[in-house]
């Protein structure tokens, strides 16, 4: 149990992580495309990192690991498209 | 007395709960994808509306909500291991986590109004206030199952039946998680560029 404690906090410090670097680039890099793809693509292993070791889909049915890992990549690619080539009014 | 290892070492949750958590996926999905055509219609005024949006609540918001599923990871393994009492603090944690969290919340909303960016002021901020009240309901109901498993932890000893009525509390936790992942980003990083 204590090694799965430590394997679930490293991965929460690792989220906490991504999310600072994130909202970093977003503050101090102005190139649109930076911040969209670093946005959004962190948000993809973020929510990667959360369907593995926090909602466990690897031990859950195949077709749940699959349908939930496909929904995120989906997800973060359409807003990642969708934001990236949105006019810009 | 049933098998409780028979019964654990099965898959995590319960299939209702998995189906019930992707079709609410695809609920957002169909949500966001009405986000973005309104972006694609308004391009002007979402960059602008975006921008009045302040990213510390959001950013306060994000950390409350992972570090509220670390507590909830934590109590399902509390909960495997037989830990009642680390179960009920886990779960206490979470609990806080998520008051903080709809604090916050009303909080931004509260100074939101205040300033006359209501539902009705534009499309950006009915759909500001429609995606993340969405979320804040789910963040209740979360916490209301949440409610349900501290009580029943206190009430009988943890078994086999538990600790997946557990998982799956924890399963659509972290999916309110997970959709807040992309809410950040969406409404407070995109208004920085």
């Amino acid at each position: 149990m204590h090694t799965e404690l430590f394997k679930t906090r490293r991965v929460w410090a690792i989220l906490v992580l991504l999310t600072l670097i994130s909202v970093v680039i977003a503050e101090r890099l102005h190139q649109p495309w930076i911040v969209l793809v670093s946005a959004f693509g962190l948000a993809a292993v973020k929510g990667n990192l959360i369907a593995i070791h926090f909602m466990e889909t690897r031990q859950a049915r195949t077709i749940w690991n699959a349908l939930y890992r496909t929904w995120i990549v989906a997800i973060a690619s359409l807003l990642l498209l969708g934001n990236l080539f949105a006019p810009h009014g | 007395m049933p098998d409780q290892s028979a019964e654990l070492q099965d898959h995590p949750g319960n299939d209702g709960v998995w189906t019930f958590v992707f079709i609410d996926m695809i609920v957002f999905s169909l949500i966001f994808m009405v986000f973005l055509s309104e972006k694609w219609r308004l391009p002007a005024l979402f960059l602008a509306d975006a921008r009045l949006l302040d990213f510390r609540f959001g950013l306060a918001n994000t950390l409350i909500l992972l570090t509220s599923s670390l507590f909830m990871a934590q109590g399902v393994l509390a909960a495997r291991a037989g830990e009642a009492v680390r179960v009920q603090n886990q779960l206490r944690l979470c609990l806080v986590c998520g008051a903080a969290f709809c604090l916050s919340k009303f909080t931004e909303y509260s100074a939101k109004l205040t300033d006359g960016f209501s539902p009705a002021k534009d499309p950006f901020f009915s759909l500001y206030y429609f995606i993340t009240g969405a979320h804040l309901l789910h963040v209740l109901a979360g916490m209301i199952f949440i409610l349900h498993c501290q009580a029943v932890v206190r009430a009988k000893p943890v078994d086999g039946n538990y600790v997946r009525k557990l998982e799956s509390t924890g399963l659509f936790w972290h999916f309110v998680d997970l959709v807040w992942l992309f809410i950040f980003p969406l409404f407070y990083l995109v208004g920085a560029v």
